[in-house]
């Protein structure tokens, strides 16, 4: 077989954001969806959408604030989203409803509204990008997938970026049967929107280093709330690395400005 | 990246009409209908209660295991189709020696499995489960494969999405061998539910057979089906070293998205244009060239036309030249699987230089003016085949196969 030396791939980080959103947020962001392209969207916008797309809508908001780029043009530009656990609320309520109603109780929306590719495709249609868009896993780990395919999809050169979008709670939330009291406070939801295009040498910035080796044992596992600390740390983001069981590992790398150098 | 050729090597199915790559092209090139009255759950209060169901997945003999139907019927789906995958590439017994990924197109696995473990009395969905394994990492562990593991989903364009992946690991080096491919059984209640409540789903619940009729001026909505296929992927270098058979090289992908509503098709052709563009741009074919076109058309009013107009754009001229078939008239739609099945349909049609028919098809919708290929097979030289994939919610993609 092929003893072609695996490449890493290195890509910018060329904005980003996280979020951390309780309940209540959501809600507000649900109500009064965050303007995207700098126009109000319809309140109805996000009405039966999950809430770990409304975290995303929110964290890709933020990013193009931060970055200015709000009226920016990304319709070559893909998304790919891996969202945690994705549609367990709304399957949990649906399948309750099912057994009460049967088939007639079953909401059309489950099918656009709870489907894996759902955070991407909300994205997609609202930055109107015409590049690629799907999701990722669904499961405990779903931000794992999601690196060794943003790698593969930036070094093809297909898109001239893409949004990586990873959302979940900071501890595994879990559904509450019908009339059952709930006495755990709900975890926040947490979402990270990275804007990643092709690097090159001279350009400074954040980074994403990204291989396949699956066997990096060394490094600390990989875990959502882990890559916000980072990015959000106080005096800017700060470098990390990890592995991702099962998928490879990353690194986040921040260069400095003035030295062109890792600090 | 390099252009290094692709190639697929081994084939593995698992569908309503049939489990093996031999008994699917057999049924399809007769043109039989797996679409019956679903008895998998009660569905007298659905509006739909017809599909294409798998009755049942056998347990590969290489992993014998007792536990094995006890398994949700994706994971069972799953670990067949790469098994036999594996072992029709010659390459089961290899398998420690090289690094093996596998992409898998699968969008519900854990909405499925909380449905139906509740409908059968557990309460997984209001448990913790961080703790479980996902389904591509047991099978990694399971198969002992050591290359990178992932799971997407892009509806129905997802196996499309998932071949190139594959392709670009092993141009990237990260794999020697990758698996890739869709499963989807997603023959559920609340599945059927849904489409039937948003009405995409065909109510002729009285004449199965006859349901899932694309390009019919009768047609009144697709049919579920259910299965998957998983292929096994490697360089055209590394098969020619081990004198692998062939099936087909993955020539060309293309991908893009409409970004216009997660329900509503979109009345602007161009991103699915583009998508069809890229990939025979990618395959550096003419559309000329292009042998057969397995469409994407699921037999609803609104989208098999609109794919008409999309192939009308792209083949111009030419458009009445190239044979045009929907193998979702005998397979029904698989939903996150129908890509790769129907990636299986072109291999059969470059491996028989024979064209499975799109069957129902009595009486063709003038506003889906096409080659037809109506009812029954037919026998034509074809070298270069391109598949469709339209993802509800305006994912597009398309394939192009070509004989290697």
């Amino acid at each position: 077989m092929s003893p072609a030396t695996p490449a890493v791939i290195r890509c910018r980080i060329a904005a980003h954001a996280a979020v951390r959103a309780a309940p209540d947020a959501l809600a507000q962001w649900r109500r009064q969806p965050p303007p995207l392209t700098g126009q109000p969207l319809p309140t109805s916008f996000l009405r039966h959408s999950d809430d770990q797309t409304v975290a995303t809508v929110a964290a890709v908001h933020a990013a193009l604030v931060r970055q200015g780029w709000i009226g920016h043009s990304f319709a070559d530009w893909g998304a790919i989203a891996a969202p945690n656990f994705f549609g367990r609320n709304g399957t949990a309520h649906s399948v309750q409803r099912y057994v009460k109603e049967g088939a007639w109780g079953v909401s059309p929306h489950v099918i656009p509204h709870q489907s894996l590719h759902a955070v991407s495709g909300t994205i997609s249609q609202l930055l109107k990008m015409h590049g690629p868009n799907f999701g990722i896993s669904g499961g405990p780990t779903a931000c794992n997938d999601a690196f060794p395919i943003a790698g593969a999809m930036l070094a093809e050169g297909i898109v001239s970026g893409l949004w990586l979008l990873l959302s979940g709670h900071e501890r595994e939330w879990v559904p509450v049967e019908n009339g059952q009291a709930c006495d755990d406070p709900t975890p926040l939801c947490e979402a990270v929107a990275l804007a990643l295009t092709p690097a090159s040498e001279a350009d400074d910035g954040l980074f994403l280093r990204i291989g396949s080796d699956v066997d990096r044992t060394e490094l600390s596992a990989f875990t959502l709330s882990a890559l916000v600390a980072a990015l959000t740390a106080a005096d800017g983001p700060t470098e990390g690395a990890w592995n991702v069981p099962g998928a490879g590992w990353f690194e986040l790398e921040v260069v400095a400005q003035t030295a062109g150098s890792r600090r | 990246m390099n252009r290094e050729p692709i190639y697929i090597t081994g084939v593995g199915v698992a569908t309503a009409l049939g489990n093996t790559y031999a008994a699917l092209a057999e049924q399809l090139l007769a043109g039989r209908s797996g679409v019956k009255r679903i008895d998998l759950f009660r569905v007298d209060d659905h509006p739909s209660q017809i599909g294409a169901a798998v009755p049942s997945v056998p347990c590969p003999e290489e992993i014998a295991d007792a536990g094995f139907h006890r398994l949700s019927r994706v994971e069972q789906c799953m670990l067949w189709s790469s098994v036999r995958a594996l072992c029709d590439a010659g390459l089961w017994e290899r398998r420690c020696d090289l690094r093996v990924g596998l992409v898998l197109g699968n969008a519900a696995e854990w909405n499925s499995y909380w449905e139906t473990d509740y409908l059968e009395g557990g309460r997984q969905v209001f448990q913790a489960q961080q703790h479980i394994e996902p389904l591509v990492q047991r099978a990694r562990r399971r198969l002992a494969l050591t290359g990178p593991a992932v799971s997407m989903s892009a509806a129905c364009a997802s196996g499309n999405y998932a071949l190139a992946l594959a392709r670009r690991w092993l141009r990237l080096g990260w794999v020697d061998v990758c698996l890739a491919g869709a499963c989807d059984m997603a023959i559920t209640p609340l599945t059927l539910g849904s489409f039937g409540n948003l009405r995409a789903l065909s109510r002729r619940n009285d004449d199965p057979a006859g349901a899932s009729r694309p390009f019919d001026v009768g047609r009144d909505g697709f049919v579920m089906g259910e299965g998957g296929a998983l292929f096994v992927l490697e360089s055209a270098a590394s098969a020619r070293r081990r004198s692998a058979r062939v099936y087909a090289e993955v020539a060309g992908c293309g991908a893009s998205s409409d970004a216009y509503n997660m329900v509503i098709p979109s009345p602007h052709p161009e991103p699915a244009i583009a998508a069809m563009r890229q990939a025979l741009d990618d395959a550096r074919v003419n559309p000329d060239e292009v042998g057969y076109v397995n469409a994407h058309a699921t037999s609803t009013p609104v989208g098999d036309q609109a794919e008409a107009r999309v192939l009308g754009t792209v083949f111009g001229s030419s458009i009445l030249q190239v044979p045009v078939s929907s193998t979702k008239s005998m397979t029904g739609h698989l939903l996150t699987a129908a890509a790769a099945v129907e990636a299986v349909a072109c291999i059969i049609a470059l491996q028989e230089q024979a064209l499975p028919p799109t069957i129902n098809l009595d009486h063709p919708d003038p506003e889906c003016r096409l080659l037809h290929v109506p009812n029954s097979t037919q026998e034509r030289p074809v070298r270069v085949t391109v598949s469709n994939s339209f993802g509800f919610g305006g994912s597009n993609t398309c394939l192009v196969l070509r004989a290697a």
